[in-house]
């Protein structure tokens, strides 16, 4: 394959979710939040899903990437690269893995051993961006086949924000939105151009103070605090000019994409962004605004809301796929592609 | 792949990155003749970031705090784009391919490339020396030309690591390392450098910056992990 006709493509996807599932119910009722607030209504969250004892960041990592790999039909030693974009690394004790970086661990956990290993943290927008860098990657020849990887263990961030009085710490309500999931994508060649485009990566960093996650201070665990409406506004108040822009410099025909995915940082707050693209752009063929039982899995969201699709028989061979990333920072950024052959065959 | 066309490096306390990186950055943004404005990538690398953070990425507080295109989407605004990554001690040259394979696709083909590293929190016993890194790079120009980055994983040792865990005696954050590789030293030679396993990545791109005064041809930079991993990045002058 020479340089000039070298292109990537989406080879296999994989999302993965722990089996125990949690009612919303059961920890914000409109009885546990000030003001009696009616979190579901609010949110559209109904549950979400937790790791069991022993599972982390890492376990659920490998169930997808597993996965992944099983219905690319590849050989482990035919990945050269490795990319991790989980956000958390958080174990079952919840002690946050830092050096060397969590890819080179999965990598070895899956006899992956001639691989370039590293992390991306962009926050929820990890894993497009490291879909970006594994694109540039097999594009230029750098490598032949990549797994993008995530597991994303983060309701300890819910368990914290129950501790705490939320009349006190307002900024700790968004931690009750997310839930536990993994994702993972393989990247190849091809000759064909065109099967994977991206949007022009934005950073508005005048919104980098909105969300905050780090290690709580006086507790095992991390914390998450947000000021959400201001980061839902941050968003809402870009995303018609960055979908136009986006759709114009990828090239793309907005009313030929066959499925849509949005970051879901709640099922509602997905619905107030179909809006504003509705009016920028015209009606979207299929939203799949399918999170309020999964809730938001951070960088695996894309990949989960997916599985959930195929799992529903939606995908089919060659369908584009459109998905739009936020992350805290503030990341916007969004990826096009068509679906591998034969994704309606995948058990 | 891409040029360092200006650089600067300092040695820093326990926790002043962000300060330290914001001043550096402004220094070698005027050095490479060029304006912020036209930055349109930062990426940073490093691995211990204050109270151990997971979000957002240290580069967009870099990126708030320059300022650049921090304003709302328009049909005609810029863009630039922030992100972390990491991988141990070799987090420089992990951020330099990221920014290689990046940049030529942005609009702006100017990035920032910041390395360093925070005392997560006072609790944590810090033997090491902190040094914040910040060089602009560019597609083209004057300065050193980075040639390739090799990466070999055959020393690796996956129960070599670093964790962040919570302290229950003292009712606070610390970090641990597990296992130790034989200690590599630092080693210079004509057209290679390589540093301490120890040195956190700040330092061994402090280093090899010192390093290249005078150097003509080229020069092979490796960085060995505490892991065992290890990446080679091969710079011309």
């Amino acid at each position: 394959m020479s340089k000039d006709s070298r292109h990537a493509q989406m080879v296999s996807f994989a999302g993965y979710l722990p089996e125990k599932k949690v009612d919303t119910t059961s920890f914000a009722a409109p009885s546990d939040l000030p003001r009696s607030l009616d979190f579901i209504r609010l949110t559209g969250i109904l549950a979400h899903h937790e790791v069991s004892e022993q599972q982390g960041s890492f376990e659920l990592a490998i169930e997808a990437a597993k996965k992944a790999i099983s219905r690319a039909q590849l050989e482990p030693a035919s990945i050269d690269l490795v990319i991790n974009a989980s956000v958390s690394k958080m174990n079952h004790e919840l002690s946050q893995h830092l050096s060397p970086s969590y890819a080179s661990l999965i990598a070895d956990k899956l006899e992956i051993n001639n691989a370039q290993c590293f992390d991306v943290s962009n926050a929820c927008a990890s894993m497009v961006t490291s879909l970006m860098i594994a694109e540039s990657r097999i594009r230029s020849g750098q490598a032949e086949y990549a797994l993008i990887v995530s597991g994303e263990h983060i309701t300890p961030i819910i368990d914290e924000a129950k501790r705490r009085n939320l009349y006190l710490h307002p900024r700790a309500i968004a931690s009750l939105t997310v839930g536990d999931g993994a994702a993972a994508y393989i990247l190849g060649p091809t000759e064909q151009e065109g099967r994977i485009k991206f949007s022009e990566p934005f950073t508005l960093a005048q919104h980098n103070r909105l969300c905050i996650g780090q290690a709580c201070k006086n507790h095992r665990g991390p914390q998450m605090r947000t000021k959400a409406r201001d980061l839902q506004n941050g968003v809402l108040d870009n995303l018609g000019i960055f979908l136009q822009r986006s759709i114009k410099k990828m090239g793309i025909e907005w009313d030929k994409i066959d499925h849509t995915y949005s970051h879901p940082t709640t099922p509602k707050a997905v619905k107030k962004g179909a809006k504003i693209a509705t009016d920028a752009l015209g009606e979207i063929n299929f939203l799949h605004n399918d999170s309020a039982e999964t809730a938001n899995t951070a960088s695996t969201t894309h990949g989960v809301l997916l599985e959930i699709s195929h799992d529903n028989k939606y995908l089919n061979s060659d369908e584009t796929v459109f998905m739009v990333s936020f992350g805290s920072g503030l990341a916007m950024v969004a990826i096009h592609f068509n679906l591998p052959e034969g994704v309606e065959k995948w058990s | 792949m891409v040029v360092m066309l200006s650089w600067e490096s300092t040695k820093i306390g326990y926790n002043n990155l962000f300060k330290s990186t914001l001043k550096l950055a402004k220094k070698a943004i005027k050095k490479a003749k060029i304006s912020q404005e036209d930055i349109g990538l930062i990426v940073h690398g490093g691995v211990f970031r204050e109270h151990f953070r997971t979000e957002p990425a240290f580069a967009t507080h870099i990126h708030g705090g320059l300022d650049i295109h921090c304003t709302n989407i328009s049909f005609d605004s810029q863009t630039c784009f922030s992100f972390d990554v990491t991988d141990g001690s070799c987090s420089p040259h992990v951020a330099l391919q990221a920014i290689a394979d990046l940049l030529p696709s942005l609009t702006n083909k100017f990035a920032l490339l910041c390395i360093g590293d925070d005392r997560p929190t006072k609790h944590c016993e810090w033997d090491y020396e902190s040094y914040c890194v910040v060089a602009v790079i560019g597609l083209s120009g004057d300065g050193i030309k980075l040639i390739s980055v090799d990466y070999d994983n055959s020393n690796f040792n996956v129960n070599f690591t670093t964790t962040g865990y919570f302290d229950d005696k003292i009712k606070a954050n610390k970090f641990e390392k597990v296992g130790n590789i034989e200690e590599r030293e630092k080693e210079s030679r004509n057209n290679y450098f390589s540093g301490d396993s120890e040195w956190l990545s700040g330092k061994h791109m402090h280093e090899f910056l010192q390093r290249i005064d005078g150097q003509n041809d080229t020069l092979e930079h490796c960085i060995v992990d505490r892991s065992g991993k290890s990446t080679t990045a091969k710079w011309e002058f």
